[in-house]
């Protein structure tokens, strides 16, 4: 099975010796493939158009996003999707603070705030509703700096107080009651300490 | 001879839809066309029989896993099959020739073909004797070949062994056609001075 190349014309004279040789070279090593050699490959070939064939179809049916899939995780998630033993939630690995989460942390954030509120709110509320402390009144004896300190009763301290506290009438007038009472009592009870001569002279 | 030059680009277009479908009988048609050709280019460089048909094989594998799927890289046929075919060839043999000079000093088959051609300078005296018939003629030949540069090795090559037209050539090897010619012609040139000093019966004047 010998061939010529169809530009001999175009070499000169004294070199197409060496390509007819060149040619007679080519022929022998063309017919070293053997017949056998080419029917499987032709065979191989087959199948193996067979098999591209199909991977190119997988390939264009994974260059689609699937519907329903925002194409932004798609495609940040294309690598992962040629490993099918991953579950699809995974394969997105988004970021992974989700909104769920975010609205937990909120959640939990508003219900101290209310806590805070309220125990603000009660703190005040006691401050205001407690009952003012009885001032002591102007008139009320008190003790000057190196004497001793007046011998009426705690009642008649109490009584002055009170007076000038600006306690209602009702209060004045049980109040007089017992000034009133107080004072007979007074009266017809001698001091202790003085001697019965001094009361019987008057 | 051209062995493509009769066939239409409708039925070459028709074959390889058809093989790109998986039908065995437009592929057995495409290697009957070209594997003969490839193999013989993928021969006359690694001159092993065994890898030459490796390296065919492994160049029609890859025709076969881009043709058709119209994805990037792969093929779509527009007049220009022949001349893709063998770019994939070349490259492919290039990277086997690398592969080898780089593992296997040794058994490097421009080394061999170093070795032997100095054999036939020495006197062209081997066990075949001088230059008497054809078979020797293109041992001669085959040995001197190795002698000659990539380019002009790969020129002669895919002018003789492949049978490519200049124009196929330069779109394959992206040269410019008047390159390639005159790349052609010293390579000849080269050729008979080699063996012309091997044969001193002058088989080549």
């Amino acid at each position: 099975m010998t061939h010529h190349t169809k530009y001999d014309d175009g070499i000169p004279g004294d070199l197409r010796a060496v390509a007819r040789a060149l040619d007679r070279l080519a022929s022998e090593d063309r017919a070293a493939l053997s017949a056998q050699a080419a029917d499987r490959l032709a065979s191989a070939l087959r199948l193996s158009a067979v098999h591209a064939g199909l991977d190119a179809e997988g390939r264009a049916a994974r260059t689609h996003a699937p519907a329903g899939l925002e194409p932004r995780v798609y495609e940040h998630s294309r690598p992962a999707l040629g490993t099918p033993s991953e579950p699809p939630a995974m394969l997105a690995r988004l970021p992974s603070v989700t909104t769920h989460r975010r609205v937990r942390v909120m959640a939990w954030a508003g219900r101290v705030a209310a806590a805070f509120v309220l125990l603000a709110g009660g703190a005040l509320a006691w401050v205001a509703l407690r009952p003012a402390p009885i001032p002591l009144g102007a008139g009320a004896p008190t003790a000057a700096v190196g004497e001793a300190p007046p011998a009426a009763s705690d009642l008649v301290f109490a009584m002055l107080a009170s007076l000038d506290a600006g306690v209602n009438a009702r209060e004045l007038d049980s109040l007089l009651i017992e000034a009133d009472s107080l004072f007979d009592t007074l009266s017809a009870t001698p001091p202790a300490g003085l001697p019965a001569e001094i009361l019987t002279v008057q | 001879m051209n062995h493509a030059s009769h066939q239409s680009d409708d039925d070459l277009s028709r074959e390889l839809e058809a093989a790109a479908g998986g039908d065995e009988a437009a592929w057995r048609l495409i290697v009957d066309r070209y594997a003969r050709r490839v193999f013989a280019l993928a021969r006359s460089r690694v001159r092993r029989p065994d890898l030459a048909e490796e390296i065919t094989q492994s160049v029609f594998f890859t025709v076969a896993s881009k043709l058709g799927t119209g994805s990037a890289g792969g093929y779509t046929e527009q007049g220009r099959f022949e001349a893709w075919l063998f770019r994939v060839a070349v490259n492919r043999i290039r990277d086997e020739v690398r592969r080898a000079r780089r593992h296997a000093a040794a058994t490097d088959p421009e080394a061999l073909d170093q070795r032997e051609i100095e054999s036939v300078q020495r006197g062209a005296a081997g066990p075949a004797g001088p230059s008497a018939d054809g078979a020797s003629d293109l041992d001669a030949l085959r040995r001197a070949m190795g002698r000659l540069s990539e380019a002009d090795r790969e020129v002669v090559e895919l002018r003789h062994h492949a049978g490519m037209s200049f124009a196929q050539m330069a779109e394959i090897l992206d040269e410019p056609l008047g390159t390639l010619l005159a790349r052609h012609h010293r390579a000849l040139r080269k050729l008979k001075d080699m063996m012309t000093r091997s044969m001193p019966d002058g088989a080549f004047q």
